[in-house]
């Protein structure tokens, strides 16, 4: 459990700053990373995409391409170049469009984030519905059947899955729009592909703290002074197992842009999936690398979010807050 | 003190899954006479029936045959991929373990950094450094997989490294490379092996990942994620050109899973 750094000495505000600061290193970390990998690519995307002998450059001109698509030739200093045009929300232009990678993410961004958005929520629904159906379920065949449901979907292909719901609720049953792109509605079909491997894992971790709360004594209390099983369930097992899957949920912020990458191309979105495979045909380095930080920008900030989530939710956080103690719950 | 329980029966029937792709890996015409690369043009998109378990693809190729013949792409690469990741994590997170905590700090940092981006991308931006290929997509997935395992590795040895038995053998004379051959691998062995087979199943549908996009083997490969994109074209006429390996790859990657289970559990039973 992750909540063993919950303030105790230093406050909440503290303990906030500490994190926005790791999250801040982490990013600089991925950019420095991804910008000394990138670097390293034997042929560059302006030698090819310009050495192409249809175009009918010459070396001269190719070389003054090469400068304004890239800065300068000497790395350190391209690594601050890059760094500050970064800083101002600057990525560069993308070598196989000619335009900057700004303008590509103000309509892609868009897309992709709609459809993690989706993802997310479902996922919630199904981990939430999992947990229910696990526990409260009238027959014990059928309890299990709905725990063994996470480790089946952890094991799904993306792509795979959304071509079978394609198949079945589009084809067969004529339910849902296979196209639809601007709708919330044509969402629901990419979305619900995302949502099931990134739901497996927290749905997974919430039916192991379930049922580590449910052998808690204070739920045999509650359990002996009558309370039905629906009321322990959701008033007092719940609330205290349900924070380890919503750590869980908020590093899946970044798998679900990476999911996106392989159902938008199932579904024909033109998100940032499509961009991303272009860029990596293209060898459009300017272009990946900020996939890469935005991926890494979804998963710690999402990471922060939870952090200052958790105090709220919480009930041991809670009551220690209230006592005045500084005993966090780990 | 029991050694040997009795194993359920689905990790029965994976061990068995596993058997099977072991024999389609070393001997796939004992499982098929088929060819999987040339088809029998007037057979082409046929649904399932007795000569043709899976049906047939665009080109007449028996479906089933090339599932079989799959196994060669994606299997031994996914190893490969998996034995990238624990041999690179294993050195990361060994060194950041045993040497001091300057250095741990660093590559603690740069594992960090490396969770925080999704391993897709991860993999990703090496395989748009190396290029296309099965050999790259193994060595992109494998890359990826690095952090998590230096991430176990280290507080393995550094959990093993405070243990009594350890600080004894030290105290006695014991070197340093002996304290790490006779103490520390050995026990680290049983929960990274357990580790290893989980993201062996990973790695299986991460390399899928990268062929269905295109980044794998080339086309007239039968890798199981290039066959389902390829199946999309016909999804509304043949929905067995996508059904069946989809099917493949997600059996085998549930039967390494369970194994993975089973040998925690088994790592976990003993005294």
């Amino acid at each position: 459990m992750n909540v063993s750094h919950f303030p105790e000495r230093r406050g909440l505000a503290g303990h906030f700053l500490v994190q926005v600061g790791r999250a801040l290193l982490i990013l600089w970390g991925a950019f420095t990373l991804t910008f000394t990998l990138l670097q390293m690519m034997p042929g560059d995307a302006v030698m090819i995409r310009f050495m192409d002998p249809e175009l009918g450059l010459s070396s001269e001109q190719i070389k003054t391409m090469r400068v304004l698509y890239s800065g300068s030739s000497n790395p350190v200093f391209q690594y601050f170049h890059t760094l500050w045009q970064v800083l101002h929300g600057n990525f560069g232009y993308s070598v196989q469009l000619g335009v900057p990678v700004g303008k590509l993410l103000s309509t892609a961004l868009p897309v992709t984030l709609r459809l993690a958005g989706v993802g997310f929520l479902l996922s919630l629904v199904w981990t939430l519905a999992v947990a229910v159906g696990a526990s409260l379920l009238p027959m014990r065949a059928l309890r299990q059947a709905v725990h063994a449901l996470p480790g089946l979907w952890s094991a799904i292909p993306l792509y795979w899955s959304g071509i079978l719901i394609i198949q079945v609720l589009s084809f067969r049953l004529h339910l849902l729009p296979v196209v639809g792109v601007g709708t919330w509605k044509g969402m629901l079909l990419p979305g619900l592909t995302v949502s099931l491997p990134v739901a497996a894992p927290q749905a997974k971790l919430l039916l192991q703290k379930i049922e580590e709360t449910e052998r808690l004594p204070f739920v045999m209390a509650s359990r002996t002074r009558g309370a039905s099983r629906v009321s322990v369930f959701f008033r007092h097992i719940l609330p205290n197992s349900v924070i380890p899957s919503l750590t869980m949920a908020g590093l899946s912020l970044g798998e679900l842009i990476a999911g996106a990458i392989v159902t938008e191309t199932v579904f024909g979105l033109n998100g940032l999936g499509q961009m991303t495979r272009d860029a990596v045909s293209g060898q459009d380095v300017a272009v990946l690398q900020a996939v890469v930080l935005i991926g890494a920008a979804g998963f710690v900030g999402a990471n922060l979010a939870v952090d200052l989530l958790i105090p709220l939710i919480d009930p041991t956080l809670r009551m220690a807050h209230r006592i005045g103690g500084g005993k966090s719950g780990s | 003190m029991k050694r040997f329980s009795i194993p359920s029966p689905l990790s029965v029937l994976s061990a068995i899954v596993i058997g099977v792709c072991m024999i389609a890996i070393l001997w796939p015409s004992a499982l098929t006479s088929g060819d999987p690369a040339t088809g029998v043009a007037p057979e082409h998109l046929l649904p399932p029936d007795s000569a043709h378990w899976c049906g047939t693809d665009q080109l007449g190729r028996d479906v089933l045959t090339r599932i079989i013949y799959g196994t060669r792409e994606t299997l031994p690469a996914a190893f490969v991929a998996t034995m990238t990741g624990i041999v690179l994590g294993s050195v990361i997170g060994g060194f950041a373990a045993l040497s001091g905590p300057a250095v741990d700090t660093l590559l603690s940092g740069v594992i960090d950094v490396l969770l925080a981006i999704p391993e897709l991308l991860l993999a990703l931006t090496v395989v748009i450094l190396t290029g296309f290929g099965p050999i790259h997509a193994a060595l992109a997935v494998g890359i990826s997989q690095t952090a998590g395992f230096a991430r176990i590795v280290r507080n393995l040895v550094r959990t093993l490294r405070s243990q009594t038995y350890v600080e004894a053998a030290r105290l006695s004379g014991t070197g340093f490379w002996g304290i790490v051959g006779w103490h520390i691998l050995p026990n680290a062995f049983r929960p990274l092996l357990g580790m290893g087979i989980l993201r062996y199943a990973t790695a299986i549908l991460s390399l899928a990942t990268l062929g269905f996009l295109g980044y794998s083997a080339p086309p007239p490969a039968p890798e199981w994620g290039l066959m389902i994109s390829e199946g999309r074209d016909y999804l509304a006429t043949a929905w067995w050109m996508t059904t069946f390996p989809g099917l493949a790859l997600l059996t085998v990657a549930l039967a390494a899973n369970r194994l993975s289970q089973a040998m925690t559990n088994a790592g976990e039973e003993r005294p």
